[in-house]
C-alpha cells in the first residue's frame, strides 16, 4: 500500500521532469491530493487547477495565484516551483 | 503507559489503545473517573458496522468501512452513559483553534478528529489520507499543543500550525474540526439498559438497511464483487483493489479483523455483567467469525502476492467472505433474540 503511494509520486516526478505536467502535479500527489481535493484545499476551481497542472500555464502563474497553492500544500513558494532532489 | 499533567494539573494516564476512536473515548471517561474498557465503549457504542462505499475513493481505492462512521461512536456511547457531552463542527478554521483553546483552559481535555497525514509528529509510513483518526489534546504548550494520540506510546508535542491543517482537510470525510469532549458524567451509570441499547442498534445497522451497500447485505455486495473483478478489471488492478480492501479490515483503526476480535472482547464482558451464557457462546461466535475475516485476508494477501496460482483464487477470496456473511448474518439474528430476552 505504501508502495502504491510511493510509486504514484515517483510517476509523478518522472512526468514532470519530461516536461508533461507542472511541479504542482508533483506536490499535489506527494500530498495524496486529487485535483478536486487539491481545489477544495486552495479555493482554486477544479478546471482551473487541471489546467495549472500544464507546465507552460503552470509557468505563467501569478504570484498571489501560487501562493494560494503554497498554502495549501504546505510548502514555500520556491519549493512549489521545482522538484526537491530525492 | 505514561502519567502526564492535564490543563488543570488533573493527572492524566495515558494508555495504548486498540483503536483510536475507542480508546480516546474510554480515555475521556476514565478522565473523569469513571473506568471503562475499550470493547465496552465499542459495544455501547455500537462501533460494529460494515459499509462499502465505491463512490467515495481514498487514494483512488472505494472506501470499505468496518465499523460506524467516525464520531458516531462517542457519541451514542456517551449518551446512553447519560454524559452530560459537547460535540462541535467549524466552518472557520481560526475559530475551531481559538475554542479549543478556552476548553483547554477551563480544564477539559479534549477529543478531535483528524486527518493522519497531517499530523506533524507522525512517521512517513504511517502518513496515508484519512481523516478519521481521534486523539486527545490534553493542554496548550508554547508553540503548540500537548497530545496524547493511542497509536503511539507516549504523549507527544504538536505544532499548532500542523494541528490546525489536520483538523481541516478538505475532501472526502472531511473532520471539519470535529471535536468533543465530556463536562460531567452520572456517577452510576446504567451499564446494562446501556449494553442493551448498543446491541440492539448494530443489530438494526447489520440487518435492516435497506440498501445493498451496509450490513450483511453489503458483505455479499462486495464477496461478488470481489469474484467478479479479474474478470472486469484485469488481475493487476483487481490485485490492487484487494489490497485495498484488505487494509480496511487489518490495518486500519488497528482493530484486526475488521474489529471483530474487539467485538468479542464486549461481549465476553458483557456475559460477566448479565451472567448470561448464551452472551458467552456469541462471543465464542464472534472470535470464530473473526478468525474467518483473518482467513479471507490471508488468501487475499496469497493472491496479490500470487504464492499459489492454482489454489488461491479471487473465487475463494470471494467464497469466504460470502461465508463471513452468513455467520453474521446468523450472529446478529440471535443477537437480536438474545437482547430482546435481557433485563436491564
Amino acid at each position: 500500500m505504501v508502495s502504491d503511494i510511493r510509486a504514484r509520486i515517483e510517476e509523478a516526478r518522472e512526468a514532470v521532469l519530461a516536461g508533461k505536467k507542472s511541479p504542482l502535479y508533483y506536490h499535489m500527489a506527494r500530498r495524496q491530493m486529487t485535483p478536486a481535493i487539491l481545489a477544495r484545499a486552495a479555493g482554486i476551481a477544479s478546471f482551473r487547477v487541471k489546467r495549472h497542472l500544464r507546465p507552460e500555464i503552470f509557468s505563467r502563474l501569478k504570484t498571489s495565484v501560487l501562493d494560494r497553492y503554497a498554502n495549501a500544500l504546505a510548502v514555500t513558494r520556491e519549493e512549489l516551483k521545482t522538484l526537491p532532489n530525492s | 503507559m505514561t502519567a502526564e499533567l492535564a490543563a488543570n494539573g488533573k493527572p492524566f494516564v495515558h494508555h495504548h489503545g486498540a483503536h483510536c476512536e475507542t480508546a480516546v473515548t474510554s480515555a475521556l471517561f476514565r478522565y473523569q473517573g469513571m473506568d471503562i474498557s475499550e470493547p465496552m465503549i465499542f459495544g455501547i457504542g455500537s462501533g460494529i458496522f460494515f459499509g462499502h462505499l465505491p463512490f467515495l475513493k481514498m487514494t483512488n481505492l472505494p472506501i470499505t468501512a468496518f465499523r460506524a462512521k467516525p464520531g458516531a461512536v462517542f457519541r451514542k456511547a456517551a449518551k446512553r452513559m447519560g454524559v452530560d457531552f459537547v460535540v462541535k463542527t467549524y466552518r472557520d478554521p481560526p475559530k475551531g483553534m481559538d475554542e479549543l483553546r478556552q476548553v483547554l483552559k477551563s480544564g477539559q481535555i479534549v477529543g478531535l478528529a483528524t486527518n493522519l497525514y497531517w499530523l506533524p509528529y507522525m512517521s512517513e509510513r504511517h502518513r496515508w489520507n484519512f481523516s478519521g483518526h481521534n486523539i486527545i489534546v490534553l493542554r496548550e504548550i508554547e508553540g503548540g499543543f500537548r497530545v496524547s494520540d493511542p497509536t503511539i506510546g507516549a504523549p507527544v508535542d504538536c505544532t499548532a500550525d500542523g494541528l490546525e491543517q489536520a483538523r481541516f482537510v478538505p475532501g472526502p470525510l472531511n473532520p471539519r474540526g470535529h471535536m468533543y469532549y465530556i463536562k460531567s458524567i452520572r456517577p452510576n451509570p446504567d451499564l446494562r439498559q446501556a449494553c442493551i441499547n448498543g446491541m440492539k442498534d448494530s443489530c438494526n445497522a447489520m440487518l435492516r438497511i435497506p440498501l445493498p451497500l451496509f450490513g450483511v447485505r453489503g458483505i455479499r455486495f462486495l464477496a461478488r464483487k470481489v469474484v467478479k473483478s479479474p474478470d472486469k478489471l484485469g488481475f493487476q488492478e483487481a490485485c490492487r483493489q484487494l489490497a485495498g480492501t484488505v487494509r480496511w479490515v487489518e490495518e486500519t483503526g488497528t482493530g484486526g479483523a475488521g474489529f471483530r476480535y474487539m467485538y468479542a472482547a464486549f461481549f465476553h464482558e458483557a456475559a460477566e455483567l448479565f451472567g448470561s451464557n448464551e452472551l458467552a457462546d456469541l462471543s465464542k461466535e464472534m472470535t470464530a467469525i473473526g478468525d474467518n475475516w483473518r482467513e479471507f485476508s490471508v488468501t487475499a494477501a496469497r493472491i496479490i502476492k500470487q504464492r499459489d496460482k492454482e489454489g488461491e483464487t479471487f473465487a475463494k477470496a470471494g467464497g469466504l467472505m460470502l461465508k463471513c456473511a452468513d455467520r453474521e448474518e446468523a450472529f446478529f439474528r440471535k443477537l437480536q433474540k438474545v437482547a430482546r430476552k435481557l433485563k436491564a
